[in-house]
């Protein structure tokens, strides 16, 4: 259970996904200009990365941004 | 995906008055007051302001404001009833007094809000929406002229002359090492969790980041013993039965929460009493590994907040956030209402303070994010004014980088442990429930001498390949000493109260334990110091015990 892809054909390189991970799950590659999944394992699924204004980002089946409710 | 090896050399020193760690909302508060005292303030995150922590999820914010005719006593009733009299009454006063000032900031400064939620009897509930609250912040924050060191991790408290002056860290990406000299540091570092990811909340970048670097610069620790009252999710990897039955008249013990009974505060009693959790934020429907006998739900009546309907939650109270105390209960031992720690130059607040503002149980919605404001405020405007009239931190320049190149060691080593290993050893130590949520001596005495292995033999011969790695590192270690403060905190409260639970002694012991347990450094280790509650605050002592203590444990009969 962790993010799943990031489809380089649609990332733009903005790097939105990278700022809002917490857990420095993506980097940027600048050479590329693309986000790449670099710490799978770390992965906490809060779903921040679907942020991605191209819509980008793919988490396993059945996850989607954190459906809790918010912390008070 | 770092290629350039991480040097020493690439130092890069900053000086400010205020050093705030942490960016969410103690932090950004923290930062936005102390810049309006006249300081320079630079704030270090591990993620982004406003985007790492809790603070993305946070959702609902405690005023005392439009109260429709509830008193100000009935709000302290149930701070003392729901936080079993362990609540500091000061912090419960600033967050009556200022958390309505503060939610008419972040407003101003952009957060959305949205609904409001009225006080309901049993809680001390009045609160009102709040989302985005996050980015918001952050950008009152930059606008104020804080200089971000944004995905830089704080790994060091520099200590000097018997003060902290300051930090050390490195860039997650990059590894560049910083050293912060400052004049104050106020710690905003958030609570701790052993990274149950993805089974539960999304917690895992709290990592007593904080309390780790505050007791090794000998500050005290405390609350360390409760635990945090949120529901796990369904598909929770630890949940297993999907069913059990649930009895309608035995008090709740996991996890925390006040009791929210549908009659006014002056009726509760045993036979009427909820989780909060339970009761406002789902029912079960998922199942837990946790014995039936340890669960409790007011009768079948479980709903949503101000009647709406239950969510899609397990209702496994405090079992989606391991290794994380009762909001506002876990920290650095305050020695003012300000924040301040014992060690001068050193403050907190937030959910690195133990503020016990909620006591052992947790109070009500909003109170946490409420209250890490009005603190963040608090500790802020404090460490500016301490900093105005502080000498400049100097210190030789070689103490520096000794105290940057121990953070860089895990970088150096050709052999080591890898820290996802040893994170799973503590996992595996801490996670099941018979550990933290219900406790026993021997069964935590076990767990410790694990735990105390793994910090002997492994904590300080971890092995990173990159500055990704060197976070895990510092993270492992740090979630090792909380492990161990909780241990040592859970044995030390020989009775249960609020969100602890002991099988051993399942009834409160006013007699020994009307007091906060701290941790600190000692001669030979880890030692616990007993704080008293001041007299004022314990409750009457002509009070018969189910008055004082509606909320029954199991067991509890065994010693009444």
């Amino acid at each position: 259970m962790t993010i799943a892809a990031i489809d380089e054909a649609v990332c733009n390189g903005c790097g939105i996904c990278v700022k809002h991970c917490p857990i420095d799950v993506i980097r940027l590659d600048r050479e590329r200009k693309k986000a790449v999944i670099a710490y799978r394992e770390d992965c906490m699924l809060c779903g921040q990365c679907l942020d991605c204004p191209e819509d980008a980002v793919r988490l396993e089946p059945g996850w989607g941004r954190a459906y809790l409710l918010g912390w008070g | 995906m770092s290629s350039r090896p991480i040097r020493l050399l690439d130092l890069e020193t900053l000086h400010t008055d205020v050093l705030v760690v942490g960016g969410g909302y103690a932090g950004c508060f923290a930062a936005v007051k102390a810049v309006e005292a006249g300081a320079d303030v630079v704030m270090a995150v591990k993620g982004r302001a406003g985007r790492s922590g809790l603070t993305p999820w946070a959702n609902s914010w405690f005023v005392f404001a439009d109260t429709r005719g509830v008193s100000r006593e009935d709000y302290v009733r149930q701070f003392v009833l729901s936080g079993e009299y362990l609540a500091n009454m000061d912090f419960v006063d600033a967050l009556i007094d200022e958390s309505y000032q503060r939610y008419l900031e972040a407003s101003a400064w952009g957060a959305r809000t949205g609904r409001e939620h009225y006080y309901q009897p049993g809680t001390v509930t009045r609160s009102i929406e709040v989302v985005d609250v996050g980015d918001a912040m952050r950008q009152k924050t930059v606008a104020s002229g804080v200089r971000l060191l944004e995905r830089v991790m704080i790994t060091s408290l520099i200590r000097h002359d018997q003060r902290v002056v300051g930090a050390v860290g490195f860039h997650l990406e990059s590894g560049r090492p910083y050293a912060v000299l400052a004049g104050a540091t106020v710690l905003c570092s958030g609570p701790a969790s052993f990274k149950p990811l993805g089974m539960s909340y999304a917690c895992s970048s709290a990592t007593a980041d904080g309390d780790a670097m505050a007791y090794r610069a000998g500050a005290e620790i405390s609350g360390k013993e409760f635990n945090d009252g949120h529901p796990a999710r369904p598909a929770n990897a630890l949940a297993e039965a999907p069913t059990f039955e649930v009895p309608d008249h035995a008090a709740f013990v996991l996890g925390g929460g006040p009791p929210s009974a549908s009659g006014p505060v002056a009726e509760l009693d045993a036979a009427r009493l909820g989780m909060r959790t339970m009761s406002a934020m789902g029912v079960h429907d998922g199942g837990l590994p946790i014995d039936p006998k340890y669960i409790f739900t007011p009768g079948s009546k479980a709903g949503g907040r101000d009647g709406e309907p239950p969510g899609p939650f397990a209702a496994a109270p405090g079992y989606s956030t391991p290794g994380m105390s009762n909001h506002k209960a876990e920290g650095v031992f305050p020695k003012d209402t300000y924040g301040a720690s014992n060690v001068p130059g050193l403050w907190a607040a937030g959910d690195a303070l133990s503020s016990m503002q909620n006591g052992a149980g947790y109070a009500g919605f909003g109170c946490s994010c409420a209250g890490s404001a009005v603190q963040g405020a608090r500790a802020g405007r404090a460490a500016a004014e301490y900093a105005a009239g502080a000498a400049a931190p100097a210190l030789p320049e070689g103490a520096l980088r000794e105290v940057a190149r121990e953070m860089l060691d895990p970088l150096t080593r050709t052999r080591g442990y890898s820290p996802a290993w040893v994170t799973r050893l503590l996992q595996d130590t801490m996670f099941p429930y018979y550990v933290m949520y219900v406790k026993e001596r021997r069964r935590m005495e076990l767990a410790l001498g694990q735990i105390a292995y793994l910090q002997e033999k492994y904590a300080l011969e971890l092995k990173a390949g990159d500055p990704h790695g060197l976070r895990v590192a510092h993270e492992t270690r740090n979630m090792l000493l909380n492990a161990e403060m909780k241990l040592r905190a859970g044995l030390a409260r020989e009775e249960s109260r609020g969100t602890h639970y002991r099988e051993d002694f399942p009834c409160r012991d006013d007699e020994r334990f009307l007091c906060w347990i701290a941790l600190a450094q000692g001669d030979g280790g880890m030692v616990t110091v007993k704080h008293d509650i001041p007299a004022e605050w314990r409750p009457d002592p002509a009070l018969a015990y189910r008055e004082k203590y509606p909320v029954e444990f199991p067991g509890e009969a065994s010693c009444l």
